[in-house]
């Protein structure tokens, strides 16, 4: 990405894979509905009209229903995989997509941080060591929170080793040399 | 008539669901470019969705269905 040309990437992350899987399971569902319908209805011997007309609609609805739910995964996907939190030795970028035509772009210098919590909340969250991570930081925006990400506590260590070390390099770097 | 009314309703439905399709694939490639997961993501997409709109598009233009008597039928029922 052009906005990091002079930075050193340390850490990328997305939200955990398990969580866009949840999300596909429930799509899943919706497609198979139609079928699980017409199973039901066979099932309790509901008479369905075999009608080449009742046929024809059910084939139309049928591909819009199927296409419209095919689209929601995609856009799903896509709110899953533009959604990038990235640590450079200098920077921390959320990066997250609210919306389709709403594109958020944080960039906080990694000195400001204050405080870095790691957040796992949850019976699935624990079990796949996924969560949140809050960074507070002295900046406009207070605070910074990685959504739902793997190993939270990995992540903490890295941000916290990283100020650690940009600290380090501007003592260095001061003039009165501390 | 009623197959004018029938096929632009259709028509409509299935226009939007492309034009927002190729928004999504290509707000993905801008702010991503064209990764092999992005590639991925487009070829599975294509293959699963574009079966289902032309079996849906050749079912409305194959169809000999008399829409005279579609209105009987449905006052009737």
């Amino acid at each position: 990405m052009s906005l990091f040309i002079h930075d050193h990437t340390i850490l990328k992350v997305r939200r955990h894979p398990l969580t866009f899987f949840m999300q596909i399971i429930i799509f899943l569902i919706l497609l198979s509905l139609p079928s699980l319908l017409d199973l039901g209805l066979k099932i309790i011997d509901y008479p369905i009209p075999d009608d080449e007309i009742v046929q024809y609609f059910r084939k139309l609805i049928g591909t819009i229903y199927y296409l419209y739910i095919f689209l929601f995964i995609l856009y799903s996907f896509f709110d899953y995989f533009l959604d990038v939190w990235i640590v450079t030795d200098r920077y921390i970028i959320d990066i997250e997509q609210r919306a389709l035509f709403f594109r958020s772009i944080v960039k906080q210098e990694i000195i400001r941080i204050q405080d870095v919590t790691a957040e796992v909340r949850g019976i699935i969250p624990t079990l796949f060591n996924y969560g949140d991570v809050h960074i507070q930081t002295a900046g406009a925006l207070e605070r910074i929170v990685f959504h739902k990400v793997p190993n939270p506590n990995g992540v903490v260590s890295v941000v916290l080793k990283t100020l650690e070390e940009q600290q380090k390099k501007m003592g260095a770097a001061s003039p009165m040399g501390h | 008539m009623i197959e004018t009314i029938i096929f632009t309703i259709f028509g409509i439905l299935c226009a939007i669901w492309f034009l927002l399709s190729a928004l999504t694939i290509f707000l993905m490639i801008k702010y991503n470019g064209l990764s092999v997961t992005v590639w991925i993501i487009i070829i599975l997409y294509g293959i699963i969705t574009l079966p289902i709109l032309i079996s849906g598009i050749s079912a409305t233009m194959q169809s000999d269905i008399d829409y005279q008597s579609l209105i009987p039928k449905i006052l009737i029922q």
